[in-house]
């Protein structure tokens, strides 16, 4: 069974693996560029990164330089789970019925549960392995950028740690059961999409409360450091007892990999629930 | 083994649909079996859930002794299924199909493939969708028969190819059956080449089994009755399958052993087809709702 998934599936293995070479390319290339510009500004030596000084303008120019290319490839890789369960996960089940393959596969001496554990068994696998590959080179990448950005780790929040591989799970999970309900191919990618981003955002937009936000009172200009490294979640401008203040609501430094956790508990339970539906679905729903 | 499929009370609903219900019915090993209804009788549906590929919605149905949705690891192995559509997949090679077939069948005989491929002339390096529609067909059929099931399930085997097409084929499966002893459930909605090649009938009309028998049992057991200008009561004689009346006579194609049959009808033998197509005009017409009538007597080929 696995020699024919791999030959039914060699095509989009090949485009996955060429994907996964250039980003991987694209990664080391820029890594080297941002390391050598680093070194050329002097920016290893920097204690006094505010504006004005010698410093500061180093850091200003290499932010012009790596800012835009960093955000390009955070959202370039936030978007590849969601590739995943649209082009794989979404037509696997949907593709069969479609064309009536369904009919000629389970008719071999091997039941389709069998058949469906196997196949998506491998698939989940080289999912795990090229996202878990994906994000430690991401954390090995974005060092370089960490000095540039007062709260580093939260900026790549979603494409290191496990939550980028929990996104891939539950990407391909949803494409699953999404395509063993419509049963239709192109219909189904659509769905997958949907249901993804829209999943995507009410979990982002929720996660500054995963747990209570601490305040801290800020005077102005602020210029404190204490918050280096946490996740601001909002800073008002308020009237107080010290007269006018930042209110400073964020989520600590330290509580990074709790949120990690959280969020990965999130999106693998729902792959689970999703797993279940499609399980369903194979078994009574498709004829 | 007595029979190698039996459905007691079997029924599928597709939505409010039912696509098949209340089928009784017991098929005997060692025969090659018709399916015969227009489409929409429920001829897919018997046996897509032989195959395990439906799950019932009412009544039981079992395949060599198993179920086909609860054992499919005793099923599978031991049936052959044909779509209607011949699905293989179409990226795959002739002999890239054939590697399918061996990883994933026990009984997998890959002599048996290798040269039926080699004798109908189909190139292994070929991929599948670039087969005719004969060559398809084939592929099909050697992939079930190299499975070394015991009994094939066919649906509309002969669809769709051209008429030396189906003839080569049908010669084919033919062959292929006294070779390895195998019973097939093939269904059609073609009358003619039927005789030939099955010798058992199911007629489904409107998802329920209007009548099933050997053919030469249903041959004998159907008559053509011509008399006088009979009254309306004989249209409602379940025996009566078709009437026709001009002003003078009345003919009725009627169920009946030719016994008992009062002396003012004129009683004639009828064919084969004219029984099919009598059944087929009139899809509520049923001769057996009973399965112990469905059973074939002793003594058949």
């Amino acid at each position: 069974m696995s020699w024919v998934t791999w030959r039914q599936h060699s095509r989009e293995a090949a485009l996955a693996g060429s994907i996964l070479a250039l980003i991987a390319a694209f990664l080391v290339f820029e890594w080297i560029q941002m390391s050598s510009a680093s070194l050329q500004l002097g920016l290893g030596s920097c204690r006094d990164n505010n504006a004005g000084t010698a410093c500061g303008q180093a850091l200003n120019s290499y932010m012009q330089n790596f800012f835009g290319m960093s955000v390009t490839v955070r959202y370039a890789l936030t978007a590849l789970p969601a590739l995943l369960g649209v082009f794989v996960a979404a037509p696997l089940l949907a593709r069969e019925v479609e064309q009536g393959t369904h009919t000629f596969i389970w008719t071999q001496s091997i039941t389709r549960t069998r058949w469906f554990t196997i196949k998506v068994g491998l698939l989940a696998f080289f999912t795990v392995v090229s996202a878990s590959a994906l994000a430690g080179a991401v954390t090995w990448w974005h060092q370089p950028l960490d000095q540039m950005y007062g709260n580093g780790q939260w900026t790549f929040y979603e494409v290191t740690g496990p939550v980028p591989i929990a996104y891939a799970v539950f990407a391909l999970a949803l494409g699953l059961a999404v395509g063993s309900v419509i049963l239709r191919t192109v219909p189904a990618m659509a769905a997958t999409l949907l249901v993804f981003v829209v999943t995507r955002v009410a979990i982002q937009s929720w996660r500054p409360w995963f747990l209570a936000p601490m305040t801290k009172e800020l005077p102005l200009p602020a210029s404190d450091t204490s918050l280096r490294g946490a996740f601001e979640v909002s800073t008002p401008t308020v009237n107080s007892l010290h007269g006018v203040v930042d209110l400073v609501v964020y989520q600590p430094a330290d509580r990074f990999w709790t949120f990690q956790a959280i969020e990965t508990g999130i999106f693998l339970f729902l792959a689970l629930l999703l797993i279940g539906i499609s399980a369903w679905s194979l078994r009574h729903r498709i004829h | 083994m007595n029979s190698v499929i039996e459905a007691r009370d079997l029924g599928k609903r597709f939505g409010s649909t039912w696509a098949l219900h209340s089928c009784s019915v017991r098929i005997p090993s060692g025969r090659v079996v018709a399916l015969i209804g227009p489409n929409g009788a429920g001829k897919t549906t018997f046996l897509r859930l032989s195959a395990g590929l439906v799950e019932p919605t009412a009544g039981h149905i079992e395949v060599l002794g198993w179920s086909p949705q609860a054992q499919p690891t005793l099923v599978l192995p031991r049936i052959g299924f044909v779509a209607q559509e011949r699905p293989l997949y179409g990226r795959f090679k002739v002999k890239e199909l054939l590697e399918l077939g061996r990883r994933l069948n026990p009984r997998w005989d890959a002599d048996l493939a290798q040269s039926r491929m080699k004798r109908l002339g189909i190139p292994l390096e070929r991929p599948a969708r670039q087969l005719s529609g004969g060559h398809r067909a084939q592929v099909a059929l050697t992939m079930v028969l190299a499975k070394r099931p015991d009994m094939l399930l066919l649906d509309e085997p002969v669809a769709g190819l051209d008429p030396l097409a189906r003839r080569e084929f049908l010669q084919n499966l033919m062959e292929a059956v006294a070779d390895n002893n195998l019973s097939v459930v093939l269904s059609s909605h073609i009358v003619s080449e039927l005789e030939r090649t099955c010798d058992y009938l199911i007629i489904l009309g409107e998802g329920q089994i209007q009548v099933a028998g050997g053919i030469d049992d249903l041959v004998n057991q159907h008559r053509v009755l011509v008399g006088p200008r009979a009254g309306h009561e004989v249209e409602g004689d379940p025996t009566v399958i078709r009437f026709s009346h001009t002003e003078r006579q009345t003919t009725l194609l009627v169920r009946t052993d030719g016994r008992g049959i009062s002396p003012e009808w004129e009683v004639h033998q009828v064919g084969l087809e004219d029984i099919v197509l009598a059944y087929l005009s009139r899809p509520t017409a049923r001769s057996i709702p009973r399965p112990e009538l469905a059973e074939s007597p002793a003594g058949r080929p």
